[in-house]
């Protein structure tokens, strides 16, 4: 609209500026190049992709569309490259037709291919957390296949008294995972690809935090392993245990040996309810178990330990105690 | 209810009667057990495959610890935006040893009732929508069952 009138105001030229005049002029044939008879006959409002996308909002007035055109230099075609929507409330939706999206400027900048740059960006560092996720979680089969597979050869009974905490702890890492990637790709969907603009969040793709493209990358990492063979899978469950070295047999009866000074030794019992086995009862026992999240790292509880309790003489505090003993080489 | 929890109870609150507590039948138990399987999406209903995808599914109670002053079974269940329930169950192993009790007994009589070290607990309502899990060393976990939101929705 304001090239329309800039074009209807009588002003001095110069000679340099006439040249370029009579080729702006060309697109205005449709109208005999006598832009006051008449009205744009596709019904927008036009902004070219020199202007910025405020006064492209401007031009469209509030509710209104204006479309953004492209001309080579020298070249006498115009072509539509996209729209700006003006939202009549201080913001403005740029939509850069599929393919074409090179040339729209936002105040100087090229948003469509910034957002276009960005969303590559983000999915190469997607996929490359991803592949690395992947690569820790194959280290990891591979550290505990051994195990695995010695697992699988046992009943139920026998698998439940042993350590098998770290072949299900990646189940929730991957549900984690797999949640955080959904959220992110529900962002992309509703920002990136209309390439959504406004006064406060100008480029939406950069408000998508650093720490939900890492989970997404472990989402898209882990959603890799499902596509794995099974048993693979179950390998890399191991990841969080891997980490952790299972402690020798003499250090397992060390410890053992502490726990048995406060309680005493006490014969077998049902085993935990994760499977870990455990001596005694809720009354009176010990269990062993294998590390644990969400502690503090020096914590007895984030290492192989025994906890061990004696609840006869009341609970604890009150004639009660209990205690984690870690076991370590 | 493990008998000497009851006596320790008594023991340390001379004239003070144990909560009110039901001990679910096998049956019902079987029937929770099901529900809580189909809640979490735990692909076999055994006992200790439910336990262990609650447990994996679950997600920290932004570092809540029992022994933190902020706790409160009360508070917690109240933040999670669930219709507050009168009765609550209680599992103590892999959903085959369930009490039931009053939420406000639970709130007023938890450290009488989860005993560290030994005690793993889910506590839960009809609704199987949601679960607070302590574990025996204190870590406060949530479940709730999620609401999925497609990316066809988001696109509309």
């Amino acid at each position: 609209m304001s090239a329309v009138i800039a074009l209807a105001t009588p002003r001095r030229i110069k000679a340099s500026h006439r040249r370029r005049r009579r080729v702006a002029s060309d697109h205005l044939l449709y109208i005999l190049n006598n832009p006051l008879s008449g009205t744009d006959p596709t019904g927008y409002a036009s902004c070219s992709t020199d202007a910025s996308a405020g006064d492209c909002a401007a031009a469209a007035g509030s509710g209104g569309t204006a479309k953004v055109t492209s001309q080579q230099a020298g070249s006498h075609i115009k072509t539509t490259v996209g729209s700006v929507t003006n939202n009549g409330n201080g913001t403005a939706t740029v939509t850069a037709n599929s393919g074409k999206s090179q040339g729209i400027s936002l105040n100087g900048a090229n948003l469509g291919s910034r957002v276009t740059n960005t969303f590559n960006q983000t999915k190469d560092k997607i996929s490359e957390i991803g592949s690395a996720v992947k690569s820790r979680a194959k280290d990891a089969f591979n550290s505990v296949a051994p195990q695995s597979a010695r697992l699988s050869a046992m009943s139920d009974e026998q698998r439940n008294d042993q350590d098998s905490s770290p072949l299900w702890g990646a189940a929730g890492f991957y549900n984690t995972g797999a949640g955080a990637f959904n959220d992110v790709l529900q962002v992309w969907a509703s920002t990136v690809t209309q390439g959504r603009i406004s006064d406060n969040r100008p480029y939406p793709v950069f408000d998508v935090p650093e720490n939900q493209v890492r989970s997404a990358a472990m989402g898209e990492g882990i959603l890799n392993l499902a596509t794995m063979p099974i048993a693979e899978v179950r390998g890399a469950q191991g990841v969080r245990g891997a980490a952790i070295a299972k402690p020798s047999l003499s250090a397992h009866k060390r410890a053992l040996l502490a726990v048995q000074a406060e309680v005493g030794r006490l014969p077998k019992g049902a085993p935990g309810r994760f499977g870990s086995p455990q001596a005694g009862t809720s009354k009176k026992g010990y269990r062993l178990d294998p590390p644990h999240d969400g502690v503090a790292k020096g914590d007895a509880e984030a290492k192989y330990h025994f906890n061990w309790w004696d609840y006869s003489g009341g609970k604890r505090g009150n004639g009660g105690r209990s205690g984690a003993i870690p076991i370590e080489d | 209810m493990d008998q000497h929890k009851i006596e320790n109870f008594l023991k340390a609150n001379p004239g003070l009667a144990f909560p009110a507590c039901q001990h679910l039948n096998e049956s019902q138990a079987a029937a929770i057990r099901n529900a809580i399987a189909k809640s979490v999406d735990s692909p076999e209903l055994d006992g200790l495959s439910i336990v262990k995808r609650l447990y994996e599914i679950s997600v920290e109670a932004g570092g809540l610890q029992v022994g933190d002053a902020a706790f409160s079974i009360g508070k917690l269940i109240n933040d999670l935006g669930v219709k507050f329930p009168e009765n609550v169950y209680l599992n103590w192993y892999r959903f085959d040893d369930i009490d039931q009790i009053t939420l406000a007994d639970l709130d007023q009589y938890f450290s009488e009732l989860w005993y560290p070290g030994s005690d793993d607990l889910d506590i839960f309502d009809d609704s199987a929508d949601w679960v607070v899990s302590i574990t025996h060393y204190g870590r406060v976990m949530l479940f709730k069952r999620p609401v999925r939101q497609t990316i066809g929705s988001v696109m509309g």
